[in-house]
């Protein structure tokens, strides 16, 4: 099973092992904070104190999202060596093997930023001052953007860098990166998520009290493209990789 | 078993380098050793023998079938330089190898029992690879490459970080392949060595072109 060779590895680097568990505990301290705070819980009364709250709830899952993302997705690329010459001389091959990683740091995001999300909502009880279908599209937001975000850098992290001995990149790719998956993380979430969250609560507050269908849809249509077209960056360089003579 | 006709591969990125070899037919069990200088093409040829290189002029045949069409199954490679994985240990890459190779526990346990008699790996299951020396190393890629009982196996640079008495304990291993037909190509850049353990012959390889 590759994905189990690529969890082993995983769990396998105290490095990697470390920031997660650093960012579990971050989540629970501030799950913590807001559950218990007396000031907070006045705040979430108002259902704009809610939509505002759920913002920077939002913000602060995809940063964690963007720096999960780069360590996944540096450490698992940084195992292979020569091109993947390990995955040549066995059945499954460098496409599966680039699949599989990918599939782990998804998973791991995922794992991290879902859970987050619906214990805040139902523990801050958002459901009663919001609908739970806008619930469900923020945490749709979230998985698409996860899954985008993965599947692009793991496209970048194989196109640019030296992948003779272990896919490492160079500090100036590294910063394009970060510049890259920053703004678009940016991006997304000023154009989409923030100012539908604000209309959605602008809306509430003169008792209109659901986005239109046409809304959602969009949405999703934009993150859909958005994700295919990445996946097909991706095999377009696992078959250049697979095709590179080493 | 294996049937080379009129092989010739360029390779543009090393200054249009390339491996030529006109005839060379190699039967089941052989055990043949090419050797060369450096930069003479062993390792070029070595991976366009086990499949890693695809693009090629000319015909490579194993058994009746075309290189391309042989399944991964049958054929072993063993690369000179380290591809396992430096944080897992043996044990990890067996376990993964098993379930790529769809190799069951007990074939596993005889596989390691077998070999346990020439080197010991038993007692080294749970140790990383990062911590094996680069002779060790050689006997542990060995034993994976065997896992999946290939019919073929072929090894770059077989004597890296090997004693001379390493050499008998390979040359025992080899036998026993050789019995059970399957059939080894090395390459060295020691001739003496090759001479040890070769069956049938010794090819020479120079400037990419391996004489038969």
């Amino acid at each position: 099973m590759l994905i189990l060779k690529d969890i082993k590895l995983l769990l396998k680097d105290k490095y990697a092992v470390l920031s997660l568990i650093f960012i579990l505990i971050f989540q629970m301290i501030l799950i913590y904070y807001t559950s218990t705070n007396t000031l907070m819980k006045i705040y979430l009364n108002s259902p704009e104190g809610v939509y505002i709250f759920l913002s920077k709830i939002m913000i602060i899952i995809f940063t964690l999202v963007f720096l999960s993302n780069f360590l996944q997705t540096i450490n698992q690329f940084t195992k292979e060596k020569e091109n993947f010459l390990f995955a040549r001389s066995t059945t499954s091959g460098v496409k599966k093997f680039i699949k599989s990683k990918v599939l782990l740091t998804n998973l791991t995001l995922v794992l991290i930023t879902q859970p987050f999300y619906w214990t805040f909502v139902l523990l801050n009880r958002f459901q009663d001052s919001i609908e739970m279908r806008f619930l469900f599209y923020c945490s749709f937001v979230l998985l698409f953007t996860t899954m985008s975000i993965t599947v692009f850098s793991s496209y970048f992290v194989l196109d640019n860098s030296f992948h003779y001995n272990g896919f490492i990149l160079g500090v100036k790719k590294l910063l394009a990166l970060t510049f890259i998956s920053g703004i678009s993380l940016m991006v997304a979430i000023i154009t989409i998520i923030l100012p539908i969250i604000y209309i959605y609560g602008t809306a509430y507050s003169i008792k209109y009290y659901d986005l239109s269908n046409i809304t959602y849809v969009s949405v999703f249509s934009v993150y859909f493209i958005i994700l295919i077209s990445s996946r097909y960056c991706l095999n377009k360089v696992s078959n250049k990789i697979e095709s590179t003579e080493v | 078993m294996i049937k080379i006709r009129n092989l010739n591969k360029i390779y543009k990125q090393f200054g249009d380098f390339s491996i030529k070899c006109a005839e060379l037919d190699i039967s089941k069990g052989d055990i043949i050793g090419i050797y060369g200088g450096v930069g003479s093409g062993k390792t070029l040829l070595t991976k366009i023998l086990s499949g890693i290189h695809k693009k090629y002029d000319g015909q490579i045949e194993y058994g009746m079938v075309s290189l391309e069409s042989y399944q991964k199954k049958l054929l072993s490679y063993i690369p000179s330089t380290n591809v396992l994985y430096d944080g897992l240990t043996l044990n990890d890459h067996i376990k993964f190898l098993a379930s790529e190779f769809k190799i069951n526990n007990n074939e596993i346990n005889a596989k390691i029992s077998w070999f346990d008699q020439y080197f010991k790996i038993n007692s080294d299951l749970r140790r990383k690879i990062f911590s094996f020396s680069t002779g060790e190393l050689q006997f542990i890629k060995l034993f994976l490459s065997l896992l999946h009982s290939p019919s073929i196996l072929i090894i770059d640079e077989l004597f890296t970080g090997l004693g001379s008495g390493d050499i008998d304990i390979i040359k025992s291993i080899f036998t026993v392949l050789s019995e059970r037909e399957v059939t080894i190509i090395f390459t060295s850049s020691h001739l003496q060595y090759i001479k040890e353990l070769t069956i049938k012959e010794n090819l020479h390889i120079k400037d990419g072109s391996l004489d038969t």
